[in-house]
């Protein structure tokens, strides 16, 4: 029986839509398979619903906002509702998963901050002893960030730093005002920290393969989490999607939620992946020479434990243990926020859908107290418009006239820490609790860890101190503790990549040792966290190992 | 401005204030409550809002966001904005306690000046609504702070209030990082 496809892809976020693009460019007939719903790119988005025009002030009625939290009228078609699709945790130990099931997956929900790991970061864990060594250095992957970057279209700031290195950049966004001023101030305080404008997705300069795919510059409508009908930030649906599709080698089947790899013990493969429909709740085969897992850290894992067989009793490719261990999450909740007395007279126009970037200095040009690795911060300046007047006291023509003026300038601080791997930090599946498709749920156990919660109060003190450096009046730290794990939903490391096969199950080609025709290319596959935002990384592992396995495919060696 | 508020029918208001007093009961009201007696005064067709609570409430939205050289709350759609919101978005508990805050801005017009609040001179109005707006906004958890803050989101999420008495655009186009304020001159770029 000849395999219906040569590639099968599951999940169609951010790594999967890298897969199947390359994939398909390299002449493969391939599947993608997404367990959401279809979604039509612009048709499906609320971008051009002017505020008036959104219903009831873009809120959510009373009486369901426990079910669609996080969410206004705009973006509620990118969330589930809650209660739909449960998962276990222990009582003490919360982990927030937050999903996107839909055809594009959490690629249109992303903040499209775009940031290089380092051979600082990819040493790490060999230097100081935490999780195993990566099986690559960043000379493996740079081509393939500059690869991604090109496609995708990332605008940002060349800076020369070791610890967060350059890529190929479309022209970056401007500071305003105060950005400026706090840069100077800082970097005056602080002579081997930098503030950069934030390394986005969005388009600033659109190249013709760009243009070719009908996606356009940034507007500058900050209207990104409903979807964008221009294409200028970087989707599944605005990029990757598109260009599979003009191959003609692309099938997607959505509403399909991946159940098991189907695994043969005589040739040592995977031969397809067995779904169930979501709607009529039957199982379904598809076949295929080579199977791409990009579900997402907890979902991929989720598959690989569920894909049960005599060679593999506690799930495909697992014969190390490490599958569905080492969950991580960047540590989050840390910052500080305050106001500033001057550039009364000065604005912006445009709404800006990026902020600031303050790359690691811990560890890196200055040492730590009294942990490793280290963190960055995301930030941004900006004047209060209407809403303070919700708030506030008084009516009439004053009260009116006083809120056509922006109100005075603040800052924010949102630190994101990297956290260190533990293998009993860790997702199973649960022994009696099913979801309503008859699938084990899984049950998430993760916690901060002693390094992760002094990295985090350090965090705290250092963006107090850089605020008042610059001037900030009223500066207070944001919290006492971090945000549970989950909350940064930059979750990774469930699958990791490592050069022993005892130790990890994902070689340096995101190749399971296992099984050698079976890749795993989102955040499960990573080693270690650093502490930049991971989707960039996401992409250009998903590209590499596409790749290969097109390659190893036409050797005949999987 | 116009004082457009006739005198209501004050056996109404006060049957009303009697017959909401219990609180509990209030949850009881269908959502489409009219008011009994027709008025004097042609109301705007409600869902939520019986046709004294809707000439008070818009009343209230007009003095705190009024027409100036831009059209005020009523002239932005907010009453009937706020009716909408009461009749599909707001849960039972919120309704009520809208109908609450209606209630003692009336009682606090009779207390104050023997009248319900329509029945009182613009000015009155204006000088009542200013001393009960800063005694609720100083009181944390005040039931008024929710309807003050849904008047001033309606009003500036209309078109009036976000694209004439402010500066918003839809589809900005382009970032300018420092511009002098007086270029753009109000908020919302």
């Amino acid at each position: 029986m000849e395999p219906e496809f040569d590639a099968i892809v599951v999940g169609s976020g951010m790594s999967g839509g890298w897969a199947a693009k390359e994939l398909t460019e390299r002449g493969l007939k391939t599947l993608v398979i997404e367990r959401g719903r279809h979604i039509e790119h612009g048709a499906d988005y609320t971008d051009f619903d002017a505020p008036w025009e959104l219903p009831y002030l873009n809120r959510i009625p009373e009486d369901e906002q426990s079910l669609y939290p996080f969410a206004s009228q705009a973006t509620k078609h990118f969330r589930m509702k809650a209660g739909d699709h449960p998962y276990s945790v222990p009582e003490d130990r919360p982990f927030r998963w937050f999903r996107g099931y839909h055809l594009g997956g959490r690629s249109l929900m992303w903040a499209r901050q775009s940031y290089r790991m380092s051979d600082i970061d990819f040493e790490a864990n060999k230097k100081d002893g935490y999780g195993v060594d990566w099986p690559i250095r960043y000379q493996d992957i740079a081509p393939w960030y500059d690869h991604v970057e090109r496609f995708a279209g990332i605008s940002g700031q060349a800076e020369g730093l070791e610890q967060l290195p350059d890529g190929v950049f479309q022209p970056a966004m401007e500071l305003n005002c105060l950005e400026e001023e706090m840069k100077k101030r800082l970097e005056v305080a602080y002579p081997t920290r930098k503030l950069t404008i934030g390394r986005c997705a969005h388009i600033t300069e659109a190249t013709e393969e760009q243009l070719d795919l009908g996606r356009g510059n940034c507007q500058y409508r900050s209207y990104c989490s409903r979807g964008c009908s221009f294409g200028s930030y970087f989707s599944s649906l605005s990029a990757t999607l598109p260009a599979a599709r003009l191959t003609e080698n692309l099938t997607i089947v959505t509403d399909a939620i991946g159940h098991s790899v189907i695994y043969d013990p005589e040739t040592n493969r995977a031969t397809g992946v067995r779904i169930i429909d979501s709607n009529t709740k039957e199982g379904r085969i598809y076949t295929g020479r080579v199977v791409f897992l990009c579900a997402s850290a907890i979902g991929s894992a989720q598959i690989m434990l569920n894909s049960m067989s005599d060679a593999f009793p506690t799930g495909i490719a697992n014969s190390s243990d490490m599958v569905g261990r080492n969950l991580m999450d960047h540590v989050s909740g840390m910052g500080a926020g305050g106001s500033f007395d001057g550039f009364e007279d000065m604005y912006y126009s445009g709404r800006r859908p990026n902020g600031f970037y303050i790359p690691r200095y811990r560890n890196v040009t200055e040492d730590a107290p009294d942990f490793v690795r280290g963190y960055g911060f995301q930030g941004g300046c900006q004047r209060g418009s209407w809403e303070r007047g919700r708030g506030m006291a008084g009516i009439g023509a004053d009260f009116k006239h006083a809120l056509r003026t922006p109100s005075g300038w603040s800052v924010w601080l949102s630190g994101f820490g990297e956290m260190l791997p533990n293998p009993d930090n860790r997702v199973t599946l649960h022994p009696t609790k099913t979801d309503q498709w008859g699938m084990a749920q899984v049950h998430i156990d993760c916690t901060l860890g002693e390094n992760d919660k002094k990295l985090a109060r350090q965090a705290n003190l250092d963006a107090v101190a850089m605020l008042e450096a610059a001037g900030f009046k009223n500066v207070s730290a944001r919290g006492e503790e971090p945000f549970a794990p989950g909350s940064a939903i930059h979750e990774m490391g469930t699958v990791r990549m490592g050069h022993d096969p005892k130790t990890s199950v994902l070689n340096k080609y995101n190749q399971a040792h296992d099984v050698p025709n079976l890749f795993v290319t989102d955040g499960a596959c990573m080693t270690s966290t650093a502490c930049q935002n991971p989707s960039l990384t996401y992409m250009a592992m998903s590209a590499r190992a596409a790749h290969h396995a097109a390659e190893f495919l036409k050797a005949g060696t999987i | 401005m116009a004082d457009r508020g006739e005198s209501p029918d004050r056996r109404e208001v006060l049957r009303r204030a009697a017959w909401l007093a219990g609180g509990a009961a209030i949850s009881q009201l269908p959502a489409c409550s009219k008011s009994v007696e027709p008025s004097a005064t042609a109301a705007p067709a409600t869902e939520f809002f019986s046709a004294d609570e809707m000439r008070l409430i818009t009343r209230i939205a007009d003095l705190i966001i009024p027409e100036t050289d831009t059209p005020g709350a009523s002239g932005a759609g907010v009453p009937q904005k706020l009716d909408e919101m009461m009749a599909h978005w707001a849960s039972e508990e919120t309704q009520s306690r809208w109908r609450g805050v209606l209630m003692r801005i009336d009682r606090a017009a009779e207390e104050t000046y023997g009248k319900s609040f329509l029945s009182l001179t613009p000015a009155r109005q204006h000088v009542l609504l200013r001393m009960f707006d800063r005694d609720a906004m100083h009181t944390g958890g005040d039931d008024y702070h929710d309807v003050k803050e849904l008047i001033v989101s309606a009003y500036y999420q209309s078109e009036v209030g976000a694209t004439q008495e402010l500066r918003f655009e839809l589809i900005p186009g382009a970032y300018r990082g420092c511009v002098p304020l007086a270029e753009i001159g109000r908020a919302w770029a």
